[in-house]
């Protein structure tokens, strides 16, 4: 019995060993980066969109929906997640040698501040990864309000302004929001490019501005009628209903149908009825409907901002992980010029010829 | 001062520049075959004169353009280069690296070279890259990478056997290049972290050019963890500090001209 404690303690005393040793987390760190290196690339020659795929959802999503789906092409990103862990155990138990041993606490410390904030900023990681979620494309009217799906919160937009360069491109975005929850204003601020609304872990990114197709424009036999709402109809001669059924918006699709356009219906009575899409893109093709020609002339529109809701309850720790780790880095450069002054100039200096 | 004058003027300190290193290396390289190092403050001279006249160029596109010149490929390959040859001079201050000097000067001719492949006009900053983030991001990352160049020459030194200084400290020379590369590394990934947080809404992406970048911040990690242990000093961390430059140089050019990304090279 004796003898059998005796050798646990040294095969624990030898994983330990293991587990501490910074070789450990060089072989770690080496695998991890040939993983990533080759995998990375190997997924970008196969599908030039993964990371914009990836990065369209929190990780853990990505990880657990969308992963399995996609092996073996995934796998090394299965590899990576499992590196991930054991360089953290690694960096975890060399930091609890540290404060067991509390070897060289001032020469030391910037060491163990960076471990420190380096676990700080994968915890933050995994918490957002697991909790946080991630909405892109809500369109608020200007002057109107949009609730944010599943966050409890709503946007209000009241200014929008497009900054352009010379050319005409737009450059930015710039909006002046409020954010309400529970019906009470929390927050209110002009967002735009790298300034985004922060409050508490939910962030609000301008992703810029589209217009809304309101109402179109149409004619018949060369006749103009309208404007006409979704859902709106008129006559447009004796006998002949014409009925707007639904405006797709720009990018927007409905099958085969792709917006800007409206698909319209004519009906001639309770059961003779015709539909067709007509396009808002100049130039498009004219639809007949009883022998009519039929052309979508104009569109009136509203401008809408677009914005991406992002929460990610990690993200302090993540900020906490990062000063942290910036101190710590600060610490050890004071330490090693310490160490290159203490060693002095003229030590090493050795003149021309001697 | 006008465009067409700071355009002209950076026009005469790029080519400047070019030309005293250029010079610089030539003399040294006959200095050292002739056997006659207790000259070479000779080559020391125009080296500090195109270093003068690259810290002149910096300087009068900060004033022209408002903003630290660390954007597009002309102005960062002319940072990188100031950081080479920077550290070049300082260690042979320092250490008497004289051996050292041409190889770095050479690497930084490189860089001035390409980066005559790089239009010169005044940009004003977009909005996406109109914060002091993105201006830290470069910089430290273009230092870093200055640093990590030199390292990697002095470690090719070891390698062949070369002595990169006559005070046999060239392993000093490999420990600060690695030590301080990573630390101004690590300033470029926070800042480039927070900066990808306010704007994509994630300090973590999948981009391949940020992937590589977390790539090379965890190699040079574990390269710091042994530079020190016995068994890994000398030739194992000398090869790992090259094999670290090819990456740097692979993750700058290779993913550039290879794939598009994030960060485009021009």
């Amino acid at each position: 019995m004796n003898h059998l404690t005796v050798l646990m303690t040294g095969y624990l005393d030898r994983a330990w060993r293991i587990f501490i040793s910074p070789v450990t987390f060089v072989g770690l760190s080496l695998l991890w980066c040939l993983d990533l290196g080759v995998g990375s690339v190997v997924a970008y020659r196969m599908d030039p969109q993964f990371s914009a795929k990836m990065d369209a959802y929190p990780f853990s999503m990505w990880f657990r929906e969308i992963a399995p789906r996609q092996f073996p092409e995934s796998l090394w990103v299965y590899i990576l997640v499992w590196l991930t862990w054991l360089l953290v155990g690694n960096l975890f138990l060399c930091t609890v040698n540290w404060f067991l041993n509390r070897r060289q606490w001032r020469k030391g410390l910037g060491e163990v501040l960076v471990h420190l904030g380096f676990l700080l900023i994968f915890t933050g990681f995994v918490a957002g990864s697991v909790l946080g979620t991630r909405i892109q494309g809500i369109p608020v009217d200007l002057n109107g309000s949009r609730d944010m799906p599943g966050s409890g919160l709503s946007l209000f937009l009241h200014e929008l302004d497009q900054r352009r360069d010379p050319d005409g491109k737009v450059l930015d975005t710039v909006s002046l929001l409020e954010l309400r929850s529970a019906g009470q204003s929390v927050s209110r601020k002009t967002v735009r490019l790298n300034h985004p609304l922060i409050w508490k872990s939910a962030v609000i990114y301008p992703r810029g501005a589209r217009e809304k197709i309101l109402r179109v424009h149409l004619s018949f036999d060369g006749n103009p009628v309208g404007p006409l709402a979704e859902g709106e109809a008129l006559s447009i001669s004796a006998g002949l209903n014409a009925r707007v059924e639904r405006i797709l918006q720009p990018g927007e699709r409905a099958g085969y149908l792709s917006g800007p356009g409206a698909l319209v219906r004519v009906s001639a009575g309770e059961n003779d009825r015709q539909m067709g899409w007509l396009s808002a893109i100049p130039g498009k093709t004219t639809v007949r409907f009883f022998g009519i020609r039929a052309l979508l002339t104009g569109v009136e529109s509203a401008v809408q901002g677009v914005y991406d809701l992002h929460t990610d309850p990690g993200i302090r720790l993540v900020l906490y992980g990062a000063v942290i780790l910036a101190i710590g880095t600060l610490w050890s450069v004071g330490g090693y010029i310490g160490l290159l002054r203490r060693k002095g100039l003229e030590e090493f200096r050795v003149g021309p010829g001697t | 001062m006008e465009d067409s004058q700071i355009l002209l003027l950076t026009s005469l300190l790029h080519v400047w520049s070019l030309g005293c290193y250029a010079s610089g290396i030539l003399v040294a390289i006959v200095l050292l075959l002739k056997d006659r190092s207790e000259l070479l403050k000779w080559a020391v001279y125009p080296v500090s004169l195109g270093f003068a006249g690259q810290f002149m160029l910096l300087m009068v596109r900060w004033y022209g353009s408002g903003h630290l010149p660390v954007t597009g490929l002309f102005e960062t390959q002319h940072f990188l280069a100031l950081w080479v040859v920077a550290a070049a001079l300082y260690f042979y201050r320092r250490y008497c690296a004289w051996t050292l000097l041409p190889s770095a000067v050479g690497l930084a001719l490189g860089a001035l070279a390409f980066a005559s492949m790089g239009p010169r006009r005044l940009v004003p900053l977009t909005p996406a890259i109109d914060t002091p983030l993105f201006l830290l991001h470069v910089a430290t990352s273009f230092s870093a990478y200055g640093l990590f160049g030199v390292g990697a020459i002095a470690s090719l030194y070891q390698i062949f056997g070369f002595e990169a200084t006559n005070t046999c400290k060239g392993r000093r020379i490999i420990d600060e290049c690695l030590y301080i590369g990573y630390i101004l590394f690590s300033g470029c990934m926070i800042a480039g972290s927070l900066w990808a947080y306010l704007s994509w809404g994630s300090y973590w992406t999948w981009k391949i050019k940020g992937l590589w970048s977390y790539l090379l911040w965890f190699y040079y990690s574990g390269v710091l963890h042994v530079r020190n242990r016995s068994g890994w000093q000398g030739r194992p961390v000398s090869l790992l500090a090259v094999l670290g430059f090819v990456l740097v140089v692979f993750t700058y050019l290779g993913l550039g001209l290879l794939f598009e990304t994030s960060h485009p090279l021009l």
